[in-house]
């Protein structure tokens, strides 16, 4: 059975280390996500994780409740990206993926210098994306986050993300038009049928 | 392709859209080229943004990462004050809108304090109706010469061109009286009408 945000909240507040270990586990792939894709660097995002987790497990008095434990975690996580970048004034890390990871390494160097194109590329376009709408996308993208849940975090109404998340689409599709041509190995049909897509 | 399709296009990539929008967009992804290459195109942007963070997030050790958070936390976490502990749990509870119906609820409340034990929950009477219900400051001259200790409430009934005031008052010094409530409405024959049933005491 599935522990309640507020009893864990509670559970926390008394010193319950089980109880942060077990937010923790729940929520660390989403914020290390969502960090990654704001800070754009393993690293600073993995410093990001660790920050924010003892953020909130020393401020576990100020969640109120009025969106879930999940939600409010990404808003800090996304307040503390916000500020990281600020300070550091500088949008010009560029996080590429590192082609000698387990299950890429046996890739051929033209699909790894592909792929590294590729990600500099996405990087670009989400450079010229205003802050609210890459900030909309990546929570929606990489963060897996539902449009509740970025309205949630981002302090605007539903109908603003669809607004921030439409414009967002239209601008990178225009701007990644070489690597959108690629269909994969499925054919395009056959690929309808699984659109939607699982939440992280 | 319009905003519109795009926007219900964006609903089903992101499992937001309805039933009815899942079936109608799946119908147009066989039947409409133009339609299944904006989905393919939105997939794909997604895919792009997704494939190297999910490749760096394989990379991560998350049991050495709990490691340092661990290192970093307190052993013990401050206990709120008490009074900070109970001001966040009432600020749960008095949100805006509760405090609006606490207020309406104030509000019909003293209204119906304000009205006599036998008009609440009856239906309307056409009888004396309050005019008011707040202490008239000036001196009443009427009852000038009450004895302030001899009653605490006086029942004074005022007639004038087919009209009829009854003043329930309480006189506090003397020279001077405190009106509580003042029914005002028109003189109906026999006994005076105080809104009240005929054997039942008016105070």
């Amino acid at each position: 059975m599935e522990i309640s945000d507020s009893e864990l909240v509670d559970r926390v507040r008394a010193g319950d280390r089980k109880a942060f270990r077990y937010v923790y586990d729940r929520n660390r792939e989403r914020v290390y996500r969502v960090a990654l894709g704001m800070l754009r660097n393993p690293e600073d995002a993995m410093d990001a994780v660790q920050e924010v987790f003892c953020r909130v497990h020393n401020r576990m008095a100020d969640f109120k409740g009025e969106s879930a434990l999940s939600t409010w975690l990404v808003r800090v996580t996304v307040n503390h990206c916000i500020d990281k970048k600020r300070r550091q004034k500088s949008w010009d890390n560029r996080f590429v993926a590192d082609p000698d990871v387990e299950g890429v390494s046996d890739a051929s160097p033209e699909r790894l210098l592909s792929e590294a194109q590729m990600g500099a590329a996405v990087q670009d376009a989400l450079a010229e994306l205003g802050d609210d709408h890459r900030t909309a996308i990546q929570l929606r993208e990489i963060g897996g986050l539902s449009y509740d849940e970025i309205a949630a975090v981002m302090g605007c109404p539903k109908g603003t993300v669809m607004s921030r998340l439409h414009h967002a689409r239209k601008k990178l599709q225009l701007l990644l038009i070489p690597f959108l041509e690629e269909a994969g190995p499925k054919s395009l049909l056959d690929r309808a049928g699984d659109g939607v897509r699982r939440r992280v | 392709m319009t905003d519109d399709d795009l926007d219900l296009l964006a609903r089903y990539v992101d499992g937001e859209a309805t039933g009815a929008e899942t079936s109608d967009v799946e119908r147009r992804l066989k039947s409409e080229p133009a339609f299944a290459l904006a989905f393919q195109a939105m997939r794909r942007s997604g895919e792009l943004m997704r494939i190297p963070v999910d490749r760096a997030v394989a990379e991560v050790s998350f049991e050495a990462l709990w490691t340092r958070i661990e290192r970093n936390l307190p052993a013990n976490l401050p206990k709120p004050s008490p009074i900070a502990a109970l001001w966040a749990k009432l600020s749960l509870v008095f949100t805006p809108p509760v405090l609006l119906a606490v207020g309406a609820a104030a509000a019909v409340a003293v209204y119906l304090a304000a009205r006599s034990p036998s008009e609440v929950g009856a239906p309307p009477k056409p009888g004396p109706s309050i005019v008011a219900a707040t202490p008239i400051p000036a001196p009443v001259r009427d009852f000038e010469d009450l004895d302030p200790g001899a009653e605490p409430f006086v029942v004074e009934e005022i007639r004038s061109e087919g009209n009829k005031t009854i003043f329930v008052s309480q006189p506090f010094d003397k020279g001077g009286a405190t009106v509580i409530w003042v029914l005002d409405g028109p003189e109906t024959s026999g006994k005076p009408s105080t809104g009240l049933a005929p054997d039942e005491d008016p105070i």
